[in-house]
């Protein structure tokens, strides 16, 4: 061997070496991508998701890297997810309505594990897994029964309250099964309701209102989709409480600003849970062997301080169910 | 002449005593230590498994403790909704009670109250309808059968959507009239449960049914996998195996592969908890133990070899210098001393051999000294010398003597005609005929020149008979010898002679000479009477003066020749023949 091949042979190694070290690296970061209509902070993927993924090591810019989109609307979901896809992620999240979801499954083209967090719809009878115990995709994560919770919802709410004529519904295309589901269980449980779709955002709830018949507008349940939170939760709330409403909610976010009472889940604990299933595929676990979960629990909240506002008290029933008075 | 050093020409040992002393020496300090380390390993091995058995029993038995502390807390809860007499009108009141049951127990998804007619009055569920007095009789269920004869009763974990454990409990009051509770309990819930229990770092529990599901694991997605076939082999086969053994067993886990695991019982359920460890950690304080053991054991091993090595170079190194001297000292260096200081029986050993090599040296000098003698000496004579380890006899010395001379008549003329090859076989066999007689008669060869011999009779060695009597036999015998071999020359052409004299007197006898060139001689008249008298002798005439005839006796007829002028002797000397009377033979 002469001189000048024994130097090729050395910068060889030595290439070899720093491409093994950049892979290395390369390998060693894990990149998340979320997409949400709300903006980086307001979303619900923001904060208790990366609170656990800290919590189990993932430190931004160390080990982890998390790509937020802002989607202008529902049908930007495919779009924002495509450059996620193109910016190179390892895992999609893919929190709330089905828009997001299905923009996340198309953009990832069976190649991406996608962890979802479905809260607004039943990704198992639309088909977007197999079977809960076993995904069979490349899609899995946590889900509940938001389109079963209506019903149990609006029995609640007539448990708490229960208005002369009826009760308004607030609907939009993301809520749209939930709606479905509710009239049927309206007419199960005897309760008239009207329901009321928005559609321009922003929502304008005074108009909305307008819609509904008079003998309606004794309370209201709104179903759950991103959009009712946009611009911001207090927007709904501070409605409700100017005209008066007796309103139920999906989750706790909304009492926790003035609302009347939520029964839902813990979104605190389905995003925590959704982090604990990026973290189980970041470490080898196969999305499609990965059973779906459901959360066991769900939580009644309810605000004394609104009830008090709205002149209204509640039957003890209700308070007895409370996981958590507002006072 | 030394020889070589000895190691560059010794046969190549079949078994060195060092390799022996090594094996010997490793064996003794390497042997007791293997076997303690190996003993001390396997006991320190068959008490940790036990110590670890008796661990995860404990774990198992305690985690049990807390699943069946689980199912009692459920229990418990909803005892309180069977407290109330069913009457009208305390339906809400029961409802209160369900509700109630609900937010005090987060496991329980959905309850029924049943009354004490068996019908079913209350539903209440997080996430399905409430339902009240829905009419439906379950008097037949099993489920309030079961409760109602034992009080409580539980039902199979079934698997909601194919996933979600759930299973089925029934309380009933202390009455028949305050009816019986049904529950749904999520069992994710025991979950939680699972999840603190901790065994060893990465140990963990894990919980199975009696049909072979998993019913809790403290990774919910194996759970959460539904019934399956694997899974289910996997529990029997666990279940078998931990029937059959008293303590831990080796199974693997899902979730964390091999494992050690213990289970107990939660007995209620008819369910099984699995205190599971894994085998790297489980065996990590042992195999460090272990590894520590084998390092020593092997520093040992090796500590002995250098200890056998350094024994066994000290041992044998004495034996080789000992081998060596030995080689130099019997290759005939007896100057050679082997120098050793080991203060024990080698070296008394290498003292010993110093002595023989001296002794040994001592002798050679003898040895060279009588292979000297052996040149004038009879072969006898030298014997006898060489016996007595001595030649002492050989110094000068005043002794009675008798000088025997012979040489051939007309050998001058012959040796001048004949030719030397002719000559030279003349004179062998001449010396070798004289030599015979010479040695049988034990004389003494003193020196002899051409034809010439000269032979003393009674020194060094003294005749047993009289000498002058043995002188004469010899002179005859060596006469009728030479005369049959005259008698054979005369046939081949060679015309010689053969004459002797001898005389008797006293001579100064010894060991005359320079370094290695000794002779032995007898100087004095006598000698120069005996030479004279030879040449004065004819062919077969045997000449001795009268003094020394006087003593031959009747054996021998003497002729007196009458005096005569000798040269060298002022006196003229009477001369004598010598013949044997008789034909005797004395060889």
């Amino acid at each position: 061997m002469n001189w000048s091949s024994f130097r090729m042979l050395v910068a060889s190694i030595t290439l070899f070496l720093a491409s093994v070290q950049a892979m290395a690296d390369q390998h060693g970061i894990l990149r998340v991508g979320a997409v949400s209509l709300r903006p980086f902070g307001e979303a619900n993927i923001s904060d208790a998701f990366l609170t656990r993924l800290a919590e189990l090591g993932y430190e931004q810019g160390r080990n982890f890297d998390f790509k937020f989109i802002q989607a202008p609307n529902g049908g930007a979901y495919e779009a924002a997810y495509r450059d996620l896809v193109a910016s190179g992620v390892d895992i999609l999240a893919a929190g709330g309505p089905e828009a997001a979801l299905k923009g996340a499954v198309a953009a990832a083209n069976g190649k991406i594990p996608i962890v979802m967090i479905a809260s607004d719809y039943d990704p198992l009878a639309l088909a977007y897994v197999a079977s809960l115990a076993e995904p069979g995709g490349n899609v899995t994560g946590v889900f509940f029964r938001q389109v079963a919770l209506t019903e149990k919802r609006l029995e609640i709410m007539r448990e708490a309250f229960l208005p002369e004529g009826g009760v308004t519904i607030f609907w939009d295309r993301n809520s749209a099964d939930q709606w479905e589901r509710a009239q049927g269980a309206a007419a199960t449980l005897g309760i008239p309701v009207f329901g009321v779709e928005l559609r321009d955002r922003p929502y304008d709830y005074d108009i909305a209102i307008e819609r509904a018949p008079p003998e309606y507008r004794g309370g209201l349940m709104v179903l759950a989709s991103p959009l009712f939170s946009l611009p911001s939760r207090e927007h709904l709330t501070e409605f409700a409480l100017r005209r008066q409403l007796p309103t139920i909610y999906h989750v706790r976010f909304f009492p926790d600003v003035g609302g009347l009472m939520s029964y839902g889940v813990s979104f605190t604990k389905l995003f925590r849970r959704a982090a604990d299933f990026v973290d189980k595929i970041a470490k080898g676990a196969n999305p499609s062997t990965l059973p779906v979960e459901q959360p066991a629990q769900y939580e009644l909240v309810v605000n004394l301080r609104t009830a008090a506002a709205l002149n209204f008290e509640f039957p003890e029933s209700i308070l007895l169910r409370a996981d958590e008075v507002i006072e | 002449m030394r020889r070589n050093p000895p190691s560059a020409e010794s046969p190549r040992l079949r078994r060195p005593l060092f390799q022996k002393y090594f094996v010997a020496l490793f064996a003794a300090v390497a042997a007791p230590l293997l076997g303690y380390g190996g003993i001390e390993a396997w006991f320190g091995y068959r008490n940790y498994r036990t110590a670890l058995d008796l661990r995860l029993q404990i774990e198992a038995r305690a985690a049990a403790g807390r699943i069946n502390d689980f199912l009692l807390g459920v229990r418990e809860q909803m005892a309180w909704t069977v407290q109330r007499t069913w009457t009208t009108g305390t339906i809400d009141s029961h409802r209160l009670d369900a509700l109630r049951l609900l937010r005090q127990t987060p496991a329980i998804a959905e309850v029924q109250l049943i009354d004490g007619e068996g019908f079913e009055r209350v539903t209440v569920s997080r996430l399905g309808r409430d339902i009240m007095d829905s009419g439906i009789d379950r008097t037949g269920d099993p489920a309030i059968q079961a409760a109602l004869s034992a009080g409580f009763w539980y039902g199979p974990v079934t698997f909601q959507d194919a996933s979600e454990p759930f299973m089925q409990a029934a309380v009933a009051g202390n009455r028949r009239s305050v009816g019986v509770a049904v529950a749904s309990i999520n069992l994710k819930l025991i979950g939680d449960v699972i999840t603190s229990i901790r065994v060893g770092e990465s140990g963990g529990a894990f919980v199975a049914d009696g049909e072979g599901q998993l019913i809790a694991h403290t990774d919910i997605s194996f759970v959460l996998r539904g019934v399956d076939d694997q899974t289910r082999a996997w529990i029997e086969a666990l279940r078998t195996l931990t029937d059959a053994s008293a303590g831990a067993v080796e199974t693997y886990d899902p979730a964390r592969g091999a494992v050690l695991a213990a289970s107990a019982p939660i007995d209620d359920v008819g369910w099984r908890i699995y205190a599971a460890l894994p085998l790297a950690e489980a065996y990590a304080p042992i195999r460090a133990t272990l590894v520590r053991t084998g390092a020593f054991l092997l520093a040992g091993a090796a500590f002995a070899a250098l200890l056998a090595l350094w024994l066994a170079r000290r041992m044998t190194i004495p034996v080789r210098v000992v081998e060596q001297g030995v080689a130099r000292i019997g290759g005939g260096d007896f100057d050679h001393r082997i120098r050793i200081a080991t203060g024990d029986e080698i070296e008394r050993l290498a003292a010993r051999i110093n002595d023989m090599a001296g002794d040994l040296a001592t002798s050679k000098d003898r040895a060279d000294r009588i292979n000297r003698l052996k040149r004038f000496l009879s072969p006898q004579v030298a014997e006898l010398i060489e016996n007595a380890g001595t030649d002492e006899v050989l110094r000068p010395k005043h002794a009675e003597v008798v000088v025997v001379f012979f040489d051939l008549r007309g050998f001058t003329s012959f040796s001048a005609k004949a030719d030397g090859e002719t000559v030279f076989r003349v004179v062998s066999e001449y010396y070798e005929v004289l030599g015979e007689v010479i040695g049988a008669f034990e004389a003494t060869l003193t020196h002899f020149s051409g034809d010439g011999v000269m032979a003393i009779l009674n020194a060094p060695v003294p005749c047993t008979s009289p000498p002058r009597l043995v002188a004469a036999r010899f002179a005859c015998a060596a006469d009728s010898a030479i005369q049959a071999l005259l008698a054979k020359w005369r046939r081949e052409g060679a015309e010689l002679g053969f004459g002797a004299g001898f005389a008797a007197g006293l001579a100064t006898v010894g060991r005359i000479g320079y370094a290695d060139r000794y002779d032995y001689t007898a100087i004095g008249s006598v000698a120069n009477l005996a030479s004279r008298l030879c040449h004065l002798a004819g062919d077969g005439q045997i000449l001795t003066d009268h003094s020394t005839a006087a003593g031959l006796g009747a054996e021998f007829e003497m002729t007196a020749l009458g005096a005569r002028n000798l040269k060298g002797f002022s006196n003229a000397v009477s001369v004598y023949t010598v013949r044997r009377r008789k034909e005797v033979d004395f060889l």
